[in-house]
C-alpha cells in the first residue's frame, strides 16, 4: 500500500463543495505555491542518460510488485531481467509487466541468476528479512520495500545485514526521501522560514476493504497478511510509515512517545487489525504529530501538514503551499512567487480546514503535468546509486586492493554523500521502530514511551 | 709469487668495486599510492565556472636510491637516473556533486570505455631554485597523459614535500585543453538554454605516496 495511490483523489472534485481559504483569510497572509520555479531555480532538461544500466530482479509480483514493474519499465538504467513469485498466477502477471525477464518460482532461484545485479523486494512485509539476508549474501544490491519489516527485531536484523555488506548498495522504499519536490521543500524549511514546530498532521482516507479475494481458503489467508496482526503492523505500518517518516524528516525530530487508538468500524470480517486508527506522537521539542488513517471513508484523501510559528506548509500529492502568519518575517522572494487565490466562505466552521481550498485559475488538487510519482524517483535513484556504488568499489580495489576495508569504508562514505537522495537502512530501521511503537499503542490503548537510544541499530 | 698475489688482490678489489657499483645501481625505492589524495579539475563555461574532484589517485614511483627523495635534506645529489612514474586516475570517480553534470562529464570523457586516465613520466630534472632542509623538492617534468584513449604531452613543475609518517606529498598543476584528448567540451541543454563549456582546464593534484614495504 502506498500513499501514491492517492492521486486518485483528484477525481473527487471538492471544489464543487463549499470550500474556503479560511486559514488564508484568518492569517491575512498570502498562499504561495512552493515550486523550484517560484524561487527562480532553473530546472535541467535531461538528455539521454549515459549511466550504464544495472540489471534488476523483482522479488514479489503482487499488486505492488507489478506497480513497481510498470515504473521500472520507464527507467532506462533499471532494466528488469528477472522476476519471481511463489504463486504461479502472479508470476505470469509479473512476466507480462517485464516480457524480457526470466521468471522464477522462488527468490532463491532468482538470486542464483548471475545476470541479476540488484533486487527489488516487494514481498509481504513479514518475508522481507529472509529475502534481504539471502540477497545480500548472494552479492546483490537491495531495494527493500517499506515498511522494512513488521517487527523491530526483523528491522534490526535487516539493518545489521546491510551494515555488514558495505560493498553493496542498500535502499529502503521510503520513496518520499527520493522525491525532488520534497527535497526542494526541505531546503526551504531548513532556512527556518516556518518558525518553531508546533503541530504536524497527516492523514490517509480511502473507503476500501484492503481484503484480497481468492476462492482458495489457504490462498486467502496468505494474501491477507495485512489483516493479521501477527504478520502486519496494520495501517500505521503499511501506510502511515511513509507519511510519519516524511513528517519527522521535515520537522527534523523523531518522536519519543505515542498514544494510539484503533477500531474496526466498517470491515468486521474476521480481521484483527483495526480499519480506522489514530496516533499522536510526541516529539522532544513538545510538538506533536497527529496521524489518522481509515478504510471507512474517502473524504479528503491524503495530505501532510506542518504548522510552524511563522507558517504552515501543506503537501498534497506533488504540490505544496505555504500559509504565512501575519507576523512572520518577509522572505523577499514571496513578492514575486506564484500565488493561488482562495476565497473564504462563512458558515463553514465545521470544515474549517486548510485542505479544502479552491482557486480561480487552476485545480489545486491536480499534480502539475509531467509529474512523476515518488516511486519513480526512488527506483531511479536506486539504479543510479547501485552503479555509483559498484564503480566506487571497483575503482578503489583496482588502485589499492582489498587489504584495507577501513579505507574502502571511508571511500564509500564519501561516495554516499554524492548519491541521489534515498532512504538508508538506518532510516528504514527508525521508521519501523516508530510504526511498531504506534501499533502497540493502537492495539493496547496504552501510551508507549521510548528513548532516543532505541533508534540505534 | 708476491707479484701474483698483489695482482690477484687488485683484481679482486676491482671486481668488488664493480659488483658494489652494480648493486648500488640496481637498488630502487618503490613508492606506492596511498589514500587521501586529491585531484581537482577546474574549468569555465558560458554560465559559470566549475570544479570537479576525485580522491582516488593510484600508481607508483620507482626512484634510484642514488637520489634520496628526502625533502628533509638540505643538500641533494645530482639526479643521475630518471625515476619511473606512472599514475592512474579512475575517470568514473571524478565527481561534480551533481548527478546530471556527472553524466554529461563521464559521457564526454567516454568513461565507460576508457575507465582510467594514465600519466607516465618521460623527463625530469631538478629545478634550479635554492632550497633549505624541509622545503619541498622542486622538479621540472615532462610526461604523457592519456585520456579518452588519446595521449598528449604535459609539462609541469612538481613538488615533493614531506607528509605524515613516511608519506610524501607529490603536487603539481597543469593547464590542458579537453580537445587535446579528443574530448569535445560539453554543451548540455538546460532550462536556461545551452551551456557551452570552455576547452581549457586546470588540473591540480596532491598525490600521497609512501615507500612500499
Amino acid at each position: 500500500m502506498n500513499p501514491d495511490d492517492f492521486s486518485q483523489f483528484s477525481r473527487r472534485d471538492f471544489l464543487n463543495s463549499s470550500a474556503s481559504g479560511v486559514a488564508l483569510a484568518m492569517a491575512g497572509g498570502a498562499v504561495m505555491e512552493l515550486t523550484p520555479q517560484a524561487l527562480g531555480q532553473a530546472q535541467e532538461t535531461p538528455k539521454n542518460d549515459s549511466t550504464p544500466p544495472v540489471n534488476i530482479g523483482v522479488i514479489g509480483c503482487g499488486v505492488w510488485g507489478r506497480e513497481l514493474l510498470k515504473t521500472l519499465a520507464t527507467i532506462p538504467s533499471a532494466p528488469v531481467v528477472a522476476v519471481s513469485d511463489t504463486y504461479p498466477a502472479y508470476l505470469r502477471r509479473g512476466l507480462r509487466g517485464a516480457p524480457k525477464a526470466k521468471g522464477y518460482r522462488s527468490h532463491t532461484e532468482l538470486l542464483a541468476d548471475e545476470n541479476v545485479q540488484a533486487v527489488v523486494i516487494a514481498t509481504p512485509t513479514h518475508q522481507h528479512r529472509e529475502c534481504v539476508q539471502a540477497a545480500l549474501e548472494a552479492g546483490k544490491h537491495v531495494y527493500c520495500e517499506a515498511p522494512m519489516a513488521h517487527t523491530i527485531d526483523d528491522a534490526r536484523a535487516i539493518g545489521n545485514a546491510a551494515e555488514t555488506a558495505p560493498k553493496l548498495n542498500f535502499q529502503v522504499g521510503l520513496q518520499t526521501r527520493s522525491d525532488p519536490q520534497r527535497h526542494f521543500l526541505i531546503e526551504f524549511i531548513r532556512t527556518g522560514a516556518m518558525g518553531k514546530n508546533a503541530l504536524a498532521k497527516g492523514q490517509w482516507h480511502k473507503k476500501t476493504s484492503w481484503r484480497r479475494v481468492s476462492p482458495n481458503t489457504e490462498r486467502q489467508k496468505e494474501l491477507n497478511w495485512r489483516l493479521d496482526r501477527e504478520r502486519s503492523l496494520g495501517l500505521i505500518g503499511e501506510i502511515g510509515v511513509h507519511q510519519v517518516d516524511a513528517l519527522g524528516w521535515f520537522m527534523n525530530e523523531r518522536p519519543v512517545a505515542v498514544n494510539g487508538f484503533g477500531s474496526i468500524i466498517q470491515w468486521d470480517d474476521g480481521r484483527n487489525v483495526p480499519d480506522t486508527i489514530q496516533a499522536v506522537f510526541d516529539h522532544p521539542s513538545g510538538a506533536r504529530t497527529m496521524y489518522d488513517c481509515t478504510l471507512a471513508n474517502s473524504f479528503d484523501g491524503s495530505y501532510d501538514l506542518i504548522y510552524g510559528s511563522y507558517a504552515a506548509l501543506m503537501m498534497r500529492g506533488a504540490r505544496a503551499w505555504m500559509f504565512k502568519e501575519a507576523d512572520s518575517p518577509l522572505l523577499g522572494w514571496e513578492v514575486y512567487a506564484k500565488k493561488n487565490s482562495f476565497f473564504g466562505e462563512t458558515g463553514i466552521a465545521l470544515v474549517a480546514n486548510a485542505t479544502k481550498l479552491t482557486n480561480q485559475n487552476e485545480d489545486p488538487h491536480k499534480d502539475p503535468e509531467g509529474t512523476k510519482p515518488s516511486r519513480f524517483h526512488a527506483l531511479e535513484a536506486f539504479a543510479k546509486n547501485c552503479h555509483k556504488h559498484q564503480v566506487a568499489v571497483e575503482d578503489f580495489e583496482a588502485l589499492f586492493g582489498d587489504d584495507d576495508p577501513g579505507a574502502l569504508t571511508g571511500h564509500l562514505a564519501e561516495t554516499n554523500k554524492h548519491k541521489l537522495p534515498y532512504a538508508t537502512h538506518q532510516d528504514g530501521f527508525e521508521s519501523v521502530v516508530i510504526a511498531a511503537k504506534a501499533n502497540e499503542a493502537i492495539l493496547t490503548g496504552k501510551r508507549i514511551e521510548w528513548s532516543e537510544s532505541e533508534y540505534h541499530l | 709469487m708476491m707479484q701474483t698475489i698483489i695482482q690477484f688482490g687488485r683484481a679482486l678489489t676491482v671486481a668488488a668495486i664493480i659488483v658494489a657499483a652494480a648493486q648500488a645501481q640496481a637498488e630502487t625505492v618503490t613508492y606506492s599510492a596511498k589514500t587521501g589524495s586529491l585531484l581537482t579539475i577546474s574549468g569555465t563555461s558560458s554560465v559559470h565556472d566549475w570544479e570537479v574532484k576525485t580522491r582516488l589517485i593510484g600508481g607508483r614511483m620507482e626512484w634510484d636510491s642514488s637520489f634520496p627523495l628526502d625533502p628533509s635534506r638540505a643538500k641533494l645529489p645530482k639526479l643521475a637516473t630518471s625515476p619511473k612514474v606512472s599514475v592512474i586516475v579512475p575517470v568514473r570517480n571524478i565527481e561534480s556533486g551533481k548527478q546530471r553534470m556527472n553524466e554529461v562529464m563521464h559521457g564526454a570523457m567516454n568513461a565507460q570505455k576508457h575507465k582510467y586516465a594514465r600519466y607516465s613520466l618521460k623527463e625530469i630534472k631538478l629545478a634550479g631554485k635554492a632550497r633549505k632542509a624541509g622545503d619541498p623538492i622542486l622538479f621540472d617534468t615532462k610526461g604523457t597523459l592519456s585520456v579518452n584513449g588519446k595521449s598528449a604531452p604535459v609539462a609541469m613543475q612538481v613538488t615533493v614535500a614531506k607528509a605524515e609518517g613516511d608519506k610524501l606529498k607529490v603536487s603539481g598543476k597543469a593547464k590542458l585543453k579537453m580537445s587535446q584528448f579528443g574530448v569535445v567540451p560539453p554543451s548540455p541543454k538546460i532550462a536556461l538554454g545551452l551551456i557551452k563549456t570552455g576547452d581549457e582546464v586546470i588540473v591540480e593534484f596532491d598525490w600521497f605516496v609512501a615507500p612500499k614495504k
